[in-house]
């Protein structure tokens, strides 16, 4: 468990280096799919895998369309990935500064990966585990958290479609 | 043909949604004691500001409208790493009661890059310099309403970070606001220097800290309306605002004073009692 585990950090790791160092957007989405995936992966790894599968499904969703978008949108004839000289350098920069701070911080001490529970059980005596009675209580005492996030939501696809929409006159878009 | 200009390019509906979910985030803020509907309203307020800042789709608004959303964005989900940091090492969610130093510091410095205490200010000249005088005044008022409640609610906190974001906050928003020509930088430059003052006696008297934003919020409300009613964005224009209106730029220098600390007003008082705390 633990070498999966630390497979999969390091994949969330250097999926997150991929996307903060600047590649075209093609990339930098295929580096967004990366970190999601393997960071579901570390979720199920610490006993959610409700919640691990339930995100993936909605990191699938999201990432389809910022896929979508960052290629129709950005489309480039000569997209910079990351062997591109000014990408690598960013990514090695990231890369040597990343391990320092591990080193610096964690080289001494003994992580036991995937051993931690962050998802309890529901109680002592209950058959559910901690993220399906979550669930449950979203639905019940929770209901004006799911309210308010539901606004939350339909403000932003307000606000995007008033921030895009318009053909004649596109600051963003090179028209 | 000739194409009128429409002052308005927004659809009222729209513009009655986004002003209400404006009203609305803060309102979320102030009255939650949960870290996930505070981080829930910031988010709401910033959502609900951005096209209005981007309206005239002007570049240099969509800009800084841009600018905002990024900065906004990273400070929010710091707020957010925050609080989960926050609830994975204590195990609660509650706004009064962050003990642990990394969660607090974390998001000291979160919401300093929110209202913009230097050394994370950079982006506010820039964001108020990009948008219209009405824009800017409730960036500059309504929007540090949110985060600057946080701040207060989160007492106990760092006293070595709060005084150095405080300082450097009064001297860079000093510096900075010398040698402009732009009178939206200036405004933003004595946003920061305020706050900074507002940051560093958060620790001794909270009351006083709040009061500071008050007679803060009145004195920059009404300079910005002063400069709205002259159509005024510079300080040559500004030079010449006496033959539009002679009462009004009579009267003018008392806010400037006062947003100076001088006498005759609020503001000298409250740096005085600042010291003497």
């Amino acid at each position: 468990m633990s070498y999966t585990m630390a497979l999969l950090l390091m994949g969330m790791v250097g999926g997150l280096v991929g996307v903060a160092s600047n590649p075209s957007p093609y990339f930098g989405a295929l580096g967004l799919v990366l970190v999601s995936g393997t960071g579901c992966g570390v979720l199920a790894g610490y006993h959610g895998g409700f919640l691990s599968l339930v995100l993936f499904l909605i990191y699938l969703g999201g990432m389809l369309v910022v896929f979508a978008y960052s290629a129709a949108l950005a489309a480039e004839p000569f997209p910079e990935g990351w062997l591109s000289w000014t990408v690598a350098m960013t990514a090695s920069s990231y890369l040597v500064g990343l391990s320092i701070c591990w080193w610096g911080f964690f080289g001494h001490t003994d992580l036991r990966l995937g051993e931690g529970q962050v998802m309890g059980g529901w109680g002592d005596s209950s058959q559910l585990r901690g993220e399906t009675g979550g669930v449950g209580h979203m639905y019940s005492s929770g209901g004006g958290g799911v309210v308010t996030c539901a606004g939350g939501l339909l403000l932003t696809l307000f606000v995007v479609l008033e921030l895009t929409r318009g053909l004649a006159r596109g600051t963003i878009r090179s028209v | 043909m000739l194409v009128k200009l429409q002052p308005f390019l927004m659809s009222p509906l729209i513009m009655t949604t986004l002003l209400l979910s404006l009203g609305l985030g803060t309102t979320i803020t102030f009255a939650s004691s949960h870290w996930l509907f505070a981080w829930m309203g910031l988010e709401i307020n910033t959502l609900a500001i951005l096209p209005l800042m981007a309206q005239h789709h002007h570049p240099r608004a969509v800009e800084a409208t841009t600018k905002y959303f990024l900065t906004q964005a990273t400070a929010a989900a710091m707020i957010l790493f925050a609080s989960t940091t926050n609830a994975w090492l204590t195990g609660q969610w509650n706004i009064f009661q962050l003990t642990h130093p990394l969660p607090l510091t974390l998001l000291t410095m979160a919401l300093a890059l929110k209202i913009g205490l230097a050394p994370l200010h950079t982006w506010l000249p820039e964001v108020l310099q990009g948008l219209n005088l009405t824009t800017g005044l409730i960036l500059s008022t309504w929007q540090k309403l949110a985060p600057f409640a946080l701040l207060l609610q989160t007492q106990p906190m760092n006293s070595t970070t709060l005084i150095l974001l405080g300082l450097v906050s009064t001297l860079v928003g000093g510096w900075g606001g010398l040698n402009q020509t732009q009178l939206r930088k200036v405004l933003a430059y004595s946003s920061i220097a305020h706050l900074g003052w507002m940051i560093l006696v958060l620790q001794f008297t909270p009351s006083l800290t709040l009061l500071t934003l008050i007679t803060y919020f009145l004195m920059t409300f009404s300079t910005f309306v002063v400069f709205k009613l002259n159509n005024v964005t510079t300080m040559n224009a500004l030079s010449t605002s006496w033959t539009k209106s002679p009462t009004m730029t009579a009267l003018t220098p008392l806010i400037l004073l006062s947003l100076g600390g001088l006498p005759p007003w609020q503001d000298l008082y409250q740096n005085d009692s600042s010291f003497k705390n």
